[in-house]
């Protein structure tokens, strides 16, 4: 259930600007990466493209997942996969009631023909809902609509938990989020760490990674991965902030 | 108009009340000579082609206690002077134009409810005909003081178009729920729904267009009496190549009327839905309210629709307001459904849902509320 991203080349659709310039990026089964660096260098266009969002096209490159190419799949078809994106914005989606939708994405990432019993499912919630400290009734009210932002953050966790994705990715998932918070996010991420289960954090806060050590931190700057490391390259980040490899991207260092 | 279709239309009524007769061959007879729409024009033409003048088979049963529901040519001969006074004249009016007459001369069936003055009917009324033959004509009379939920789900058998017509009629301070969901078989056809409204009766119309054809529905209520109110829900969806015209309108005659009109649509493929709703407060009116809200979801480039309500304002004295809206499906809503598995038309399947549901959340019967949401569930996923 490898994660691998070779010379990915993206550009927003619409302006044919280039966001992605050759990212190289692996993770393996049952890792956690980072990817950390400046706002604006293409971070949350990498993980989109992945998703396949609508609107970044990809010019050259590939990215498998279990050795299956990703990009020739639908947006449908990469969840299935075992593909999963927390957004950093998700959608609100007035009149579909969160639990509903929550148990329609379950039932629709199963093996085909497959559903969770509902007792099954109704015991998961509750137990994810404690987990993450949420009301009672946020599943109740129709998906992401007049969710606060910590709220919103948390519901992408929940389904992250109810979905049991090979990979998750979570964009900026800690961005918004007060230090009680932030602890509760992290401890559903941690939750579902196995060695079947690999995750790719996105941040620009090393805060998160306290909580959520990562086997591996990628430095992402100006569309490429320009530094790759343990989870100590978070300190040295703390220390010298990412000035020294913007100027490494300038002078077109790799790993 | 062709001699031999008045000579059909002498013989079809056979037997009927004299009355009856006369009227029916009259509307025949006039017909001609009253205003045609081209909408109007494309179902007559193929009702005069080929005339089907056969009386629908209408299960009798036996008077339930309280009220009367019965096969409107019997009704005919059973109350003559309910019947007479009231079918086709108050609330859908034979003379209004070439369709309605002929809606009478070729009438094939239909039913008679009437619940007399202080009467509080608890069980809905059912009126779940499979229609036979293209006219079929509803006259429901709640008198004064009375309660009645009625419940129309007919289903038009015919493969010419079929026109589905409901009166209701409110007596003094009468409150009615009305339920209407009907399916078609022919291409093209006609519904229409108009109530005459005495003083402080409450009519709330709850409908849903999720037919597959080509569809004119005309809806009106005229609050004549002081205090009376009429409350229009409506939810519709049109796929393929579907047209449906959606005509609401509520007449503010009475002081201290309201008329409200909800309606929320989902339009797909090429299909078009338009709602045209108007709101009319005539002078004198004082201390009326009119308020129409539509709105239209767009989920392909191809699809369309119109959503122009309008308000027609002739005194001062009144709280009038009016909000629409078409707007295209919002592709990150799509996008972030998608991203969690579920299929392109899942994913639009939940939205249409979401968008519909608003207004059927205010459907007060949980057994309607549900009834409506499978049907709505039904009509999206058998494709």
């Amino acid at each position: 259930m490898t994660l691998v991203v070779k010379n990915l080349h993206a550009i927003v659709k619409e302006t044919g600007e280039e966001i992605l310039k050759g990212v190289d990026l692996t993770v393996p089964t049952g890792e956690v990466h980072a990817i950390m660096g400046p706002n604006g260098n293409g971070k949350s266009t990498l993980v989109s493209t992945i998703m396949g969002y609508p609107a970044y096209e990809v010019t050259a490159g590939t990215v498998t997942f279990d050795g299956e190419d990703v990009l020739s799949k639908s947006v449908t078809e990469r969840a299935q996969l075992g593909l999963f994106l927390g957004m950093q914005y998700p959608a609100e989606i007035p009149g579909v009631k969160n639990i509903d939708f929550i148990r329609q994405a379950m039932n629709a990432t199963q093996p085909e023909g497959q559903t969770v019993p509902v007792l099954e499912f109704l015991q998961q919630l509750n137990e994810a809902k404690q987990l993450l400290k949420m009301p009672d009734d946020i599943t109740d009210r129709y998906l992401n609509v007049g969710f606060s932002g910590g709220e919103k953050k948390r519901n992408e966790v929940l389904q992250m938990m109810m979905l049991k994705p090979k990979l998750a990715i979570l964009d900026e998932i800690d961005s918004g989020l007060d230090i009680d918070a932030l602890r509760i996010v992290a401890n559903g991420i941690n939750h579902m760490r196995t060695p079947q289960f690999s995750a790719l954090l996105i941040t620009h806060y090393e805060r998160l990674l306290e909580y959520v050590k990562p086997d591996r931190i990628h430095v992402m700057v100006d569309g490429r991965v320009v530094q790759s490391g343990g989870p100590e390259l978070a300190d040295e980040l703390e220390k010298g902030g990412y000035a020294q490899f913007e100027q490494m991207s300038k002078d077109g260092v790799h790993e | 108009m062709k001699p031999e279709l008045l000579n059909q239309v002498q013989a079809a009524t056979q037997g009927q009340p004299d009355w009856l007769r006369k009227k029916r061959q009259l509307a025949m007879m006039m017909a001609q000579e009253l205003p045609v729409t081209d909408h109007q024009q494309t179902v007559l033409k193929k009702w005069l082609q080929n005339p089907q003048l056969d009386i629908n088979d209408e299960q009798v049963t036996t008077t339930p206690n309280g009220y009367v529901n019965l096969p409107i040519f019997l009704a005919a001969q059973q109350y003559p002077e309910l019947v007479q006074e009231n079918l086709m004249e108050k609330a859908i009016n034979w003379q209004a134009n070439q369709l309605n007459a002929l809606h009478l001369a070729f009438l094939n069936g239909g039913r008679f409810v009437y619940v007399p003055n202080n009467t509080v009917v608890d069980q809905p009324i059912e009126l779940q005909a499979t229609v036979s033959g293209c006219n079929y004509h509803n006259l429901i009379i709640v008198g004064a003081n009375s309660q009645v939920t009625i419940i129309e789900n007919e289903a038009a058998s015919d493969q010419r178009p079929s026109y589905l017509g409901t009166e209701l009629l409110l007596g003094d301070s009468a409150q009615v729920n009305y339920y209407q969901s009907n399916t078609f078989t022919a291409g093209h056809n006609w519904e229409s729904v108009r109530a005459y409204q005495a003083g402080d009766s409450l009519l709330n119309i709850y409908s849903a267009f999720f037919d597959r054809h080509h569809l004119d529905a005309d809806y009106h209520a005229n609050l004549d009496g002081d205090g009376s109110h009429a409350n229009f829900k409506m939810v519709g969806i049109a796929t393929h190549d579907q047209v449906q015209d959606i005509h609401t309108r509520i007449d503010n005659h009475g002081l201290h009327t309201d008329g409200e009109i909800l309606q929320n649509g989902v339009v797909k493929d090429q299909a078009i839905l338009n709602f045209h709703a108007v709101g009319k407060i005539y002078q004198g009116a004082h201390q009326s309210a009119s308020n129409q809200e539509s709105r239209l979801l767009t989920l392909t480039a191809a699809s369309h629709g119109e959503a122009d309500p309008v308000l027609l304002i002739e005194d001062n004295d009144v709280n009038a307001g009016h909000a629409a809206s078409i707007g295209q499906v919002n592709p990150d809503q799509l996008y972030y459904l998608q991203s969690r598995g579920l299929t392109l038309m899942e994913a639009e399947i939940l939205l249409t849902k979401g968008f519909l549901l608003p207004v059927i959340e205010k459907f007060p019967d949980q057994q309607l509320r549900d009834q409506t949401i499978n049907e709505l569930l039904e009509r999206l996923e058998v494709q």
